[in-house]
């Protein structure tokens, strides 16, 4: 078995662009052997924990040698199904067959065939990378000898070579990723289990363990690849869609695609986006609105009347689909309902381009020791602009984010926020702004209203404030029935939008976003940002951070962090232009990230 | 410079604490894990030093190894089992027998009457009474020594010496032990609560996450560990209300001193026990690590505080040191309040280094939070 | 691949957990804290700090007689090794200083000592020569003479046993200078002959420091063994793991030999550090000691892989570890307070843990020697919990996370 990694890792050229789903003609007999006895099938597979199902009614099939993506938002139920494959879970109700056996029999009679990395890599982070492969080839019975030849051509095709003494806590979260998957490796399984190895991983890294998974399916294993991320799941050959533990679809994601096929237009912006958003919103038969760059990205409905459709075809194109907007389609499409911070907040912190601007940074520097997370950093976000801060992992995004709102001093440089010096007066700055963090991180154990009480309380809100203010914007956000309720019993949409009322309570002038909806479903996101893009209107500056590109085309601004320091700071339009005009005619912000980093290397080399 | 000089100067915004504050007593309320810390141990110690440990001796069992046989030798064991610390008799009837049973471990000592000693008191000459005592349990035996030598005296009715003494035990006449230890208690508690609530309630927040949520609003730092103190010394205040009840009305420990004076130093004291409770919590990045560091910094302090045993019994480097843990200080004030009725000088003594100790531990804590973050 | 045989391949895995064990302790911070800190603290503490001997108690005396006879008994106090001796000029003086808690009891010799002293010695000498005793007499006992003495003890009751040890030691210093004044006629009565086997000089440190030992290791079986159990599952590598081809026996022995190991170096250094350190006398032989100490720390392991098998975040494991381990072994066990004099229903709780037991087997080994009939029975009832417990562990630790 171990030789046959061997040719697989030795013999896959590197694929210039990803498709597992065309297999290699090659190897054809090899694959025809293995999917014989490869199958997964789930045939009315229930599991519950306690009186919460987290499964129900489960049935699909994986078919052999290639991707499957298992794709849904937190809590669909991606990682129960995962631990019953991996046999860590019994099947409360229904059947489950790995290679023609139930898991828990196929892990005491051939464990090795399964290979199954966890959310958080399972990596033991106080010892080596070494040790935790040395571990884990021990665990699976390896042979000396025979591991440590394993060990040198997985590191060489894991790229983790150079890193083999490190210590498994201190390496990058793509990395972390890698190694996981390095260790899930090692018993030459036949069935890859990764439960959303892409989270919280930039693109680059995560387009690097794309291809390295795809050449492992292109041999002839058979993956499962659990991701929130839509896009992550339109390369697989076949996908799961998942929605709180029921499924909505399973097959091949172009089947899926077929249902809005001629539903996508893409109409060129009048120039100002946000107010053809709010149109195309209210818009009746319009079920959902993205910008695009300059474009807008539009879902139409069998339903939709005519006349707009003509509409839509004369002033657009009709564009392929996306897994999103099939997913959207399915959903019912997006909520239509106005925002109520358009309404909410008459207040305007002075909107329009000529006012002071409400975040500026200059030459923000931070060391920690001898290191440099962030070097000379400077750039101002005007009113009603939102700026994305994008960056891979440990670029110093999150160091500059920080010292921007205040959670960090910086070594140098200084911060401003709505006028007021962030370092000398602090607390007057802080009032005027609003955070959400990555991680929920409001007091999980007393009731939502406590919650929003507290933070009234900590802005100084007085009490007809508070209590209008709360009124408003929980009816808005469907929090009203839920404000009584202990807050860690909410689901994952509700809390974030009870973070987003916590933040916006004190209608703030500036907001800062530290990768707001990751994991969320795509409509929550929808929504999410439809609120956003009301606060901007009134005259909210918005400075956030993602991994997710469809995001970052909401931005009138993006500064790309990489090495600590800015490499580029400009419109989203502009880095398109700027890193890829060879290329496509129509690239995605994702390729010009990528391309923007490449080129950045290729300049220092030099 | 001016500008960074106005920083320093921010007011602190008492709405912002009160705000905090409430947070804090609800989060404390709310969760299973600290709801359980308010209520396990105290019941647990309540249990266990109200009733349970303590270090006089009771139910003692005693061998006898009895070569006289004689009507004095019988008369004086009945007159120990007819005390009601000794209830256990065993005859032995060899030397053999004694050494057997006393390296068993089945009795506390071991009386042997020798042949002459019916004889010997019955002609007016003493009588040796020699008794064995395990060592393995030197300090329970030695209590029920001096317990026995009482029964003795009493039963020969003469004074052993001939010179009269006339002893007499003030503020506890009859030396008992929970007069002793349940105020004690009283401080151990407040101590512990201080340390361990305000410890991991800092961490808690780290580990949530909801610490940069609190730091990104109006508040500083000085106001968030200002109200961090506060639940700590609340809970402490709290439960050393509930042990000062169960102390008065349910163990009958007579309350000498002014009520608001214990009061006073509670509150001072739970607040130096807060701020220790800080400064460990500045140092941790987990729950685990407060939890440990609370432990490890508590249980020490509270062993070397005198509360269990005397500060005097202990080496010059360890009574040097336990003079900069609080709870020494007012233990010594909680006894002198409730059993002597403190003289306002001594009082005024103790108030101030709990206070010294207090106004530095807070300090420290408040600079140590501020820099961390 | 090549397949081992069975049996290796089981024991490479074993060795291949027990390895990572170790790396992990040797990196963990924790560990360090538990195994190696706490330990050296507590021995510490108990060796030095908990010191049941009283010492240098503090006794005020108030000579109100100044006579010759008055000096010769307060330099009598002050040669004595117990007292630190305060004279005091009056008693409001003196009462004062024990309300400040300044001395722990006071002597009052009153003015007319020196002449009752006479008068005592008369009566002695008068009393030899007519032959009378003073013989025993139960019935009257409790019945106080109408004299009234000259000396009057005073003990703080504060402290209660201080105050008892106090009160012991004042009277036996009177009694020697009684003794002397009499010139060695003996009066009659009862004279108590006391004995220390095992432990002649009665130094608590000699039983506390045995004690000691059990409660270090109960922390390092029971709490770093939760702790290190919680761990595994807060960071995930639990699930990685489970998922690949080792039994649950092979997890356990895993988990069980490096911390099993931990437990005896600090075993063997405690008892290094006893004998050498603080002169506690080992009078056991060291083959006894090696075997108990094995079952006792299965007994602990036993404990902490119960806790955590059911406890997956550390921080609730480490309350639950000390709240069931720790607490327990210093309060409960017979270290501090003694176990015959708790009620009842705690004297039986006291007999289910591991460390009374193991408590007694240590203070029998280091003061009385090896004897079987106080061992035996001890480490059977050991053996048994930990089998108990290693057996509820071994079910409990299903191979899923559900």
């Amino acid at each position: 078995m171990p030789s046959l990694l061997h040719t697989r890792i030795q013999e896959s050229p590197v694929p210039d662009h990803a498709d597992p789903g065309h297999a290699n003609p090659g190897r054809e007999t090899a694959k025809d052997t293995l999917a014989r006895e490869t199958l997964v099938l789930a045939d009315h597979v229930c599991k519950s924990f306690g009186s919460r199902p987290a499964l129900q009614d489960l049935t699909c099939t994986l078919k052999p040698g290639q991707i499957t993506g298992l794709v849904g938002p937190d809590a669909a139920g991606k990682t129960t199904f995962l631990r019953l494959l991996a046999g860590l879970l019994h099947v409360d109700r229904g059947e489950l067959s790995v290679f023609g056996k139930k898991p828990q029999e196929l892990l005491d009679s051939d464990p090795n065939s399964i290979g199954y990395m966890p959310q958080k890599f399972g990596l033991y982070e106080d010892l080596t990378v070494l040790a935790n492969l040395r571990l884990h080839a021990r665990l699976r019975g390896l042979e000396k000898d025979e591991g440590e030849a394993l060990f040198a051509r997985l590191l060489a095709f894991t790229g983790l070579g150079p890193f083999g003494s490190r210590l498994a806590g201190r390496l990058s979260g793509g990395m972390k990723q890698k190694l996981g998957i390095a260790c899930a490796l090692l018993g030459s399984p036949r069935l890859l289990l990764l439960d959303e190895p892409g989270v919280g991983v930039d693109p680059l890294s995560r387009r690097d363990l794309w291809h390295m998974v795809a050449e492992l399916a292109d041999s002839g294993m058979t993956i499962v690849w659990s991701t929130a991320y839509l896009e992550e799941a339109e390369r697989c050959p076949d996908i799961v869609m998942l929605d709180a533990g029921r499924i909505l679809y399973a097959g091949p994601p172009k089947d899926f695609l077929e249902t809005v096929e001629g539903e996508v237009h893409l109409v060129p912006g009048s120039g100002d986006n946000r107010a053809d958003f709010e149109h195309y919103v209210r818009e009746e038969g319009i079920r959902d609105v993205v910008i695009q760059g300059s474009h807008l990205r539009l879902l139409t409905a069998p339903d939709t009347p005519a006349a707009l459709r003509k509409k839509l075809m004369s002033t657009g194109r009709i564009v392929p689909p996306r897994l999103e907007d099939a997913y959207m389609a399915a959903l019912g499409g997006l909520n239509a309902s106005p925002s109520p911070y358009a309404a909410a907040s008459h207040k305007g912190h002075g909107s329009g381009q000529d006012s002071r601007p409400a975040i500026v940074a200059k030459g923000l520097t931070r060391h920690f020791g001898s290191f440099t997370a962030a070097r000379d950093i400077s750039f101002s976000v005007r009113p009603g602009e939102i700026c994305g801060l994008l960056g891979p992992n440990g670029a110093g995004k999150s160091t500059t984010f920080r010292m921007l709102c205040g959670l960090l001093k910086p070594s140098s440089g200084s911060c401003e926020v709505a006028g007021i010096d962030l370092l000398s007066s602090s607390s007057a700055a802080r009032a005027n702004m609003g955070y959400m963090a990555q991680k929920f991180s409001l007091y999980p154990d007393i009731p939502v209203a406590t919650n929003i009480r507290l933070f009234a309380d900590l802005y100084g809100l007085d009490r007809a404030t508070r209590t209008r203010r709360t009124r408003i914007l929980a009816e808005a956000l469907g929090l009203e029935e839920h404000l009584s309720s202990i807050t860690e019993t909410l689901p994952l949409g509700l809390k974030q939008r009870l973070a987003l009322l916590c933040a916006t309570l004190h209608n703030p002038a500036v907001l800062f976003l530290d990768e707001p909806t990751s994991g969320v479903d795509v409509r929550t996101r929808r929504d999410f940002w439809k609120h956003i893009l009301a606060m901007t209107e009134t005259g909210t500056a918005v400075l956030v951070t993602t991994h997710c590109m469809d995001e970052a085309e909401y931005c009138d601004t993006i500064c790309l962090i990489y090495q600590g320091a800015m490499i580029h700071y400009g419109t989203p339009e502009d880095l398109k232009r700027e890193c890829c005009q060879d290329d496509t005619q129509d690239p995605t912000l994702e390729d010009a990230f990528i391309a923007a980093i490449q080129r950045w290397h290729k300049d220092h080399e030099e | 410079m001016n500008v960074r000089m106005k920083a320093r100067m921010e007011p602190l915004s008492l709405r912002r604490i009160l705000a905090i504050m409430c947070k804090e007593l609800m989060v404390l309320f709310y969760n299973r894990t600290s709801r359980l810390m308010l209520i396990v141990p105290p019941l647990a110690q309540i249990v266990i030093f109200g009733w349970a440990a303590t270090m006089e001796v009771r139910n003692v069992t005693f061998a006898v190894f009895d070569r006289d046989h004689g009507v004095w030798s019988s008369r004086v064991c009945q007159t120990i089992l007819g005390s009601p610390t000794f209830v256990r008799l065993i005859e032995v009837h060899s030397e053999e027998a004694v050494k057997e049973c006393m390296d068993r471990g089945e009795t506390l000592f071991c009386l042997v009457f020798d042949e002459r000693f019916s004889r010997d008191l019955a002609a007016g000459r003493t009588a040796q009474l020699q008794v064995v005592l395990d060592g393995r349990r030197a300090n329970a035996s030695q209590l029920a020594v001096y317990y026995l030598s009482t029964i003795i005296q009493t039963f020969t009715a003469t004074q052993a010496s001939p010179l009269s003494v006339a002893v007499r035990s003030w503020f506890n006449p009859n030396l008992d032990f929970q007069w002793f230890f349940l105020p004690n208690l009283i401080g151990m508690l407040t101590y512990m609560l201080g340390l361990v609530v305000t410890g991991l309630s800092v961490a808690r927040e780290r580990e949530v996450g909801t610490f940069d949520q609190l730091l990104v609003t109006p508040s500083t730092s000085t106001e968030i560990a200002l109200a961090k103190l506060m639940p700590g010394c609340i809970t402490g205040c709290v439960h050393g209300t509930i042990f000062l009840v169960i102390t008065v009305f349910g163990f009958g420990v007579p309350f000498t001193g002014s009520v608001l004076l214990l009061y006073l130093s509670l509150l001072v004291f739970a607040l130096a026990a807060g701020g220790m409770g800080l400064m460990v919590s500045s140092l941790c990045a987990t729950q685990q690590q407060a939890f440990l560091g609370a432990f490890t910094i508590g249980v020490p302090s509270i062993l070397i505080s005198g509360v269990v045993t005397p500060v005097n019994n202990m080496p010059a480097f360890l009574q040097i040191l336990s003079e900069l843990v609080p709870l020494r200080h007012f233990a010594v004030l909680c006894q002198g309040v409730f059993l002597k009725n403190i003289s306002p000088a001594a009082a005024a003594m103790q108030l101030g280094k709990i206070g010294l100790i207090c106004l530095v531990s807070v300090s420290v804590a408040v600079w140590m939070f501020r820099r961390r973050t | 691949m090549a397949q081992a045989s069975p049996m290796r391949l089981w024991l490479q895995q074993v060795l291949a957990l027990t390895g990572k064990e170790f790396a992990q302790i040797v990196r963990d911070p924790s560990s360090y804290l538990v195994a190696g800190v706490l330990p050296t603290l507590f021995l510490l503490l108990f060796g030095f700090g908990i010191n049941l001997d009283p010492a240098n108690l503090q006794l005020g005396i108030c000579d109100e007689s100044r006579s010759q006879a008055s000096r010769a008994l307060v330099s009598d106090f002050r040669a004595s090794p117990w007292f630190q001796v305060h004279e005091f000029s009056s008693m409001a003086a003196v009462t004062e200083a024990m309300r400040d808690s300044r001395i722990q009891g006071f002597l009052h010799i009153r003015e007319d000592f020196e002449r009752n002293l006479l008068l005592l010695k008369q009566g002695l000498a008068q009393g030899a020569k007519g032959g009378r005793s003073p013989s025993p007499n139960p019935d009257r006992a409790g019945v106080t003479e109408a004299e009234i003495p000259s000396l009057q003890l005073v003990v703080d009751g504060t402290e209660p046993n201080s105050a008892r040890f106090l009160q012991g030691y004042a009277q036996s210093v009177l009694l020697l200078f009684a003794q002397r004044l009499t010139q060695g006629a003996q009066p009659a009565g009862i004279d108590l002959v006391v004995r220390h086997w095992y432990n002649p000089t009665a130094l608590s440190i000699n039983f506390l420091v045995p004690g000691s030992i059990t409660v270090i290791m109960t922390l390092i079986g029971t709490l770093l063994t939760s702790l290190v159990f919680a761990r595994e599952w807060e960071r995930g590598t639990m699930e990685a793991m489970l998922a690949t081809p080792i039994t649950r026996m092979q997890l356990l022995l895993g988990k069980l030999v490096p911390y099993f190991c931990l437990g005896m170096f600090s075993l063997f250094l405690c008892t290094v550090l006893a004998i050498n350190l603080f002169d506690v006398p080992y009078r056991g032989s060291f083959a006894a000691l090696v075997v108990i100490s094995s079952v006792f720390m299965l007994c602990a392991l036993g404990q902490g892989l119960f806790i955590s098998v059911h406890l997956r975040v550390q921080l609730v494991a480490a309350e639950a570890g000390l709240f069931t381990g720790f607490l327990p072994a210093l309060l409960l066990s017979g270290f501090v307070f003694d176990i015959d004099s708790m009620p009842p229903f705690l004297q039986a709780l006291s007999q289910i843990l591991p460390a009374t037991h193991f408590n007694i087997c240590l203070r029998t080994l280091f003061l009385a020697g090896t004897i079987p009939d106080v061992l035996i029975p001890r480490t059977l009832c050991l053996l048994a919990l930990a089998s108990l417990l290693l057996a509820v562990v071994y079910r409990h630790l299903r191979k899923s996370i559900d």
